[in-house]
C-alpha cells in the first residue's frame, strides 16, 4: 500500500494590533504565532520559522489572509503570506523527499 | 603403513573360535578398510596353501600377505606357540615342509621341538616369533635361546608380547619385541586394527623387512633415499663455519645440550628458505606470544564499517562542523517598499518584478537524482557489454533483448534529466531576472525594491540540511557491531578458546576502561562528540541550535574526528564459553603449537616446541600432528630436547650438535640405523639410541614406553 496522500491544510492568517504595533498573527490550530510588523526582530521571526518547520512536519498547509483594506500593513502581510505560501509548500516537499516527517499516529 | 604378524584365517583348532574363519571376500574388505599393508597369515600347526593362493590374489597389489604358520612348540616339558613367517616367494616350497612336518597329526595333536622347527624352517630364512612372558602359551627364556643358537639368521628372532607398551618396554630393555592382533573374530578386525603397529619406513618386501631387522644400511639407506632430499649449505655461525645438511621430505630433528647453536642453525635454515621465496619462519612460543598472534592490545586492527553496514560519515561531519545560520528577511524591507507608492508609470507597466520567485530546489534535486541513476545504469551496460561471461550466461536473443531495453531505460533517463537540467536552469534565469529588474526599477525609481522572499525557505532548508546530516551521523554512532569472534584453540574439558573481538562506536555512554581507541583520538574528545550530536539533533528547531553546533567545534581535538572511524573503541580477550579466560603458558604453547601444524605450509620450523607442555599433549596430539606432516612428504625441522619429539616421531633425519672442550661437531644419522656420523669424520660415529637417551630429555621413558610411537595410549 502506498503512503497517503496529505491534502493542503488552510489556516487563517490576520493583523492585531496591540497599541501602537500590528502584528501578523498565524493561526495553527490551538497555537497562534506573531511576527511583528512594525518592529525588525529576526530572532523572533525565526523561532516562528522554527515552529513552522515543525509543524510542516505533519503535513502541509498554507494561510489564508483575511484582512481586507488599503493599509500599508495589509500589503505588507499579504505581499508575506503570499511569499510564505510557496516557500511552505517548497519547504513540506524537501521534508518529505528526505523522510523527515512525522510518522502517522 | 601397519603390520600384523599374527593374523588367523580358519578355525583349525577344537578350542579355536569359528568366527577366525573368513572367505576371500571378506578378507579383502576387511583389510581394505585399514591401514594394514602387511599381513601374516599364521594359522595353528596348519598352512592352507591354497586358501594362502586365493587370498593373495584377491588382495593383488593393496596388501602384502606372508606365509606363516603358529606352532605348538614342547621344550623342556613346557609348551609354546611359536610363530614361523616366510618370504611369500617361498610359498610352495613352505606348503610342502609345514605338510611333512604335520604328516597324519592334527593341530589339536600336533607338537614339535624347537630343534625340528629349526630343522625344517631355517632353511627358508624365516622370521621367528616367539610367544613371551604375559603372551601366552610363552616360551621361557631358556627355549628362545635355543632358537638363537640353532638358527643361522639370529637377527629375525622376535618376541610376541600383548600390546604396545610391553612391546616398548622389552625393546628398552634390548628385546626384539613386535605384537599381533591374533584375531579371534572377523567382525572386530577394523577396530582392533588401529592399535597394531606401525611401520615408519614403507617396506615393500618380506626380505627388505628382514634386511631393516638386520639394520642394513643399505637397505636403510635405499628407502630412505625414496623420499625427496635436498642438500643445503648455511651459515648459521657468526664465523664463516658453513654447515652442509641433506634435508629429507620428513622430519628432521636437531638435539644436543643447551647452547649448541640449534636456533641458530634453525633461523639459517629458515632465511635460506625464505631468500628462495618460500614462506619459512621458525616458530617459538610463549603467551606473550599469543596475545601477539591474536593482537590482544588491537594495535593492528583494521575494519571497514562499511561492511558491516555503518558509514563513515565524513561530508556530514565536515558539513555539520561548518554549518552556519541563514538570515531571515526584514519585515522593514517589506515596509520601505510598501511605504513609498512608485509613481514611474513604465516601472507600472513592468509587471514582471511582481512575480514571485520559482522554487528552484525540486529541479535541481530532480537532475542531481536523475544523474545519479543514469550513471548507474551506464555502469551496468558497461558491465553487461564486457562481461564475457555474462554473454555465455544468457542467450544471444536474450543478451540483445535486454541491451536493447537498457538503452531504451537509458536514453530515457538521459532525456529527463536533460529535461529537469533545462527546468533548473530556467528557473534560476526566471529568478535572476525578476531580481535584476526590481533592482533596476529600484534604482532609476530610488524606491526599495520588494523582497522576493521572506527568508523562510532559505532558513528552513539549512535547518533541514543539519538535521539530515546530524541525523545520519547519529544512527550511525548508535549503529552496533557484531563481536567478532576468532576460534584460537581447543582447550580440551575447559572448552574451545576464543578470541573475541569487540568493537563500538562510542556513542557518549561507554565508560569502560578496558576499551581502546581504534584511531588514537582520545576517549574524551570522542565521548563529548557523539554527546554533543544528540545536543543538536535536540534542538535542530530551537534557538540554541548553533549555540550546540559552536561547543561542538569547541571540543579539544575535535579536529581530530572527521569520520565515525574516529569514534571507534576496541576491546579483544581471549573467552571460555563467553566468560573470560587467560590461557597459562602450558596452553598458549599448546595453541599456537597447534595452529602452526594446521598452516598449509611446505616447511615448518619448530624450536623447542615442547615448552611448557605435558608428554600426554606431545605423544597423543603434536607428534601425530607432525607425523601426518611428514607423511604427505612437508619438510619439518624441529630443534628439541623433548624425547618424545626426538625419539616418537622416528625422524629420518637425527641431527646431534655436540660441544665438547675442544669445539662444537655435528653428527648425523636415523634411529633406523641407530647411528649419528661426524659429518665431519666418516668413521666418527656415535649410538642413535643411547645418545638419544643421554640427551634428551624423558629419554629413557621415551623408549621405554615406546608403545606410544604406534599410537597406542
Amino acid at each position: 500500500m502506498g503512503k497517503e496522500v496529505k491534502y493542503m491544510e488552510i489556516h487563517k492568517a490576520e493583523i492585531v494590533t496591540r497599541v501602537d504595533d500590528k502584528f501578523l498573527v498565524l493561526n495553527l490550530d490551538e497555537d497562534s504565532l506573531e511576527i511583528s510588523l512594525t518592529a525588525d526582530d529576526p530572532k523572533k521571526v525565526k523561532s516562528v520559522f522554527n515552529e513552522l518547520v515543525k509543524y510542516l512536519k505533519n503535513g502541509p498547509f498554507n494561510f489564508e489572509f483575511q484582512d481586507e483594506g488599503n493599509d500599508l500593513y495589509v500589503h505588507i502581510s499579504k505581499e508575506y503570506i503570499t511569499q510564505l505560501n510557496q516557500e511552505l509548500t517548497s519547504v513540506y516537499d524537501e521534508l518529505k523527499h528526505y523522510n523527515l516527517l512525522n510518522e502517522e499516529e | 603403513m601397519k603390520i600384523d604378524l599374527h593374523v588367523h584365517t580358519k578355525k583349525t583348532k577344537s578350542g579355536d573360535a569359528i568366527t577366525r574363519n573368513v572367505d576371500a571376500e571378506k578378507f579383502h574388505e576387511t583389510l581394505t578398510s585399514t591401514d594394514v599393508k602387511i599381513v601374516a597369515i599364521t594359522n595353528h600347526n596348519d598352512f592352507d596353501l591354497n586358501q594362502y593362493k586365493e587370498f593373495s590374489e584377491k588382495v593383488e597389489d593393496e596388501v602384502q600377505i606372508w606365509p606363516g604358520i603358529e606352532l605348538d612348540v614342547n621344550d623342556n616339558e613346557q609348551r609354546g606357540h611359536l610363530i614361523v613367517i616366510v618370504s611369500p616367494t617361498k610359498s610352495e616350497e613352505f606348503g610342502k615342509i609345514v605338510s611333512e612336518i604335520v604328516a597324519d597329526t592334527t593341530p589339536d595333536t600336533f607338537l614339535i621341538s624347537i630343534e625340528d622347527v629349526i630343522t625344517g624352517f631355517d632353511s627358508l630364512n624365516p622370521v621367528y616369533i616367539t610367544h613371551y612372558q604375559q603372551k601366552k602359551p610363552d616360551l621361557s627364556d631358556e627355549s628362545i635361546q635355543k632358537i638363537f643358537d640353532n638358527t643361522q639368521i639370529k637377527n629375525r628372532v622376535l618376541k610376541e608380547v600383548t600390546n604396545a607398551i610391553s612391546a616398548g618396554i622389552y625393546i628398552s630393555h634390548g628385546h626384539r619385541s613386535i605384537y599381533g592382533s591374533d584375531l579371534q573374530n572377523w567382525d572386530d578386525y577394523e577396530q582392533n586394527a588401529e592399535q597394531l603397529p606401525e611401520l615408519r619406513l614403507p617396506v615393500e618386501s618380506f626380505e627388505q623387512f628382514c634386511l631393516l631387522l638386520e639394520k642394513d644400511e643399505s637397505t636403510i639407506n635405499t628407502i630412505l633415499n625414496e623420499k625427496t632430499t635436498e642438500t643445503i649449505s648455511i651459515k648459521p655461525f657468526e664465523d664463516d663455519t658453513v654447515l652442509q645438511f641433506t634435508f629429507y621430505n620428513d622430519i628432521n630433528i636437531f638435539f644436543g645440550s643447551k647452547g649448541t647453536g640449534k636456533t641458530k642453525i634453525l633461523e639459517a635454515i629458515a632465511k635460506h628458505y625464505a631468500d628462495n621465496g618460500i614462506e619459512a619462519n621458525v616458530f617459538e612460543s610463549s603467551s606473550e606470544i599469543l596475545e601477539e598472534t591474536y593482537d590482544l592490545k588491537g594495535n593492528d586492527f583494521v575494519i571497514n564499517l562499511n561492511e558491516h553496514g555503518i558509514g563513515y560519515c565524513t561530508n556530514e561531519i565536515e558539513d555539520l562542523k561548518n554549518s552556519r545560520e541563514k538570515d531571515v528577511t526584514k519585515l522593514s524591507s517589506y515596509r520601505d517598499h510598501y511605504s513609498i507608492k512608485l509613481t514611474n508609470k513604465k516601472a507600472q507597466k513592468i509587471k514582471i518584478k511582481d512575480f514571485t520567485p520559482l522554487n528552484t530546489q525540486s529541479n535541481e534535486r530532480n537532475f542531481s537524482s536523475s544523474d545519479r541513476v543514469l550513471t548507474k545504469i551506464t555502469d551496468f551496460i558497461d558491465f553487461v557489454t564486457e562481461d564475457d561471461f555474462f554473454k555465455e550466461l544468457v542467450a544471444p536473443k536474450t543478451y540483445d533483448n535486454f541491451l536493447e531495453i537498457l538503452a531504451i531505460v537509458s536514453k530515457e533517463i538521459y532525456t529527463k534529466k536533460h529535461d529537469y537540467f533545462f527546468d533548473s536552469k530556467v528557473d534560476n534565469l526566471f529568478n535572476n531576472l525578476i531580481e535584476t529588474i526590481k533592482n533596476e526599477i529600484a534604482k532609476k525609481t530610488n524606491s526599495p525594491p520588494k523582497p522576493t522572499s521572506t527568508g523562510f525557505q532559505e532558513y528552513a532548508l539549512n535547518r533541514i540540511s543539519i538535521e539530515r546530516a546530524t541525523k545520519i551521523i547519529h544512527e550511525n554512532i548508535i549503529s552496533k557491531i557484531k563481536i567478532i569472534p576468532e576460534t584460537v584453540g581447543d582447550l580440551g574439558r575447559k572448552g574451545i578458546l576464543v578470541c573475541d573481538t569487540d568493537v563500538v562506536i562510542q556513542d557518549g555512554t561507554v565508560i569502560e576502561g578496558d576499551y581502546k581507541s581504534v584511531s588514537g583520538v582520545n576517549k574524551t574528545p570522542q565521548k563529548e562528540f557523539s554527546r554533543s550530536i544528540l545536543n543538536i539533533l535536540d534542538n535542530i528547531l530551537t534557538d540554541r541550535l548553533f549555540e550546540e553546533i559552536a561547543n561542538l567545534n569547541s571540543i579539544e581535538y575535535i579536529e581530530e574526528i572527521k569520520t565515525i572511524h574516529e569514534l571507534l573503541l576496541i576491546k579483544k580477550c581471549f573467552k571460555i564459553d563467553r566468560n573470560n579466560y587467560k590461557p597459562s603458558n602450558g596452553e598458549s604453547t599448546m595453541l599456537l603449537l597447534h595452529n602452526e601444524l594446521n598452516q598449509e605450509k611446505d616447511i615448518y620450523i619448530l624450536d623447542e616446541p615442547e615448552k611448557s607442555l605435558g608428554n600426554d599433549y606431545i605423544s597423543d596430539v603434536i607428534v601425530p600432528m607432525i607425523k601426518d606432516k611428514a607423511r604427505v612428504g612437508k619438510k619439518i625441522f624441529i630443534s628439541t630436547h623433548d624425547a618424545n619429539i626426538a625419539v616418537r616421531t622416528l625422524p629420518y633425519n637425527s641431527i646431534f650438535r655436540k660441544h665438547d672442550i675442544n669445539d662444537y661437531s655435528t653428527f648425523v644419522g636415523n634411529p633406523f640405523s641407530n647411528k649419528l656420523i661426524n659429518i665431519n669424520d666418516e668413521n666418527d660415529s656415535i649410538d642413535w639410541k643411547l645418545t638419544s637417551m643421554k640427551t634428551l630429555e624423558g629419554g629413557e621413558e621415551a623408549f621405554g614406553e615406546r608403545g606410544k610411537i604406534y599410537g597406542n595410549t
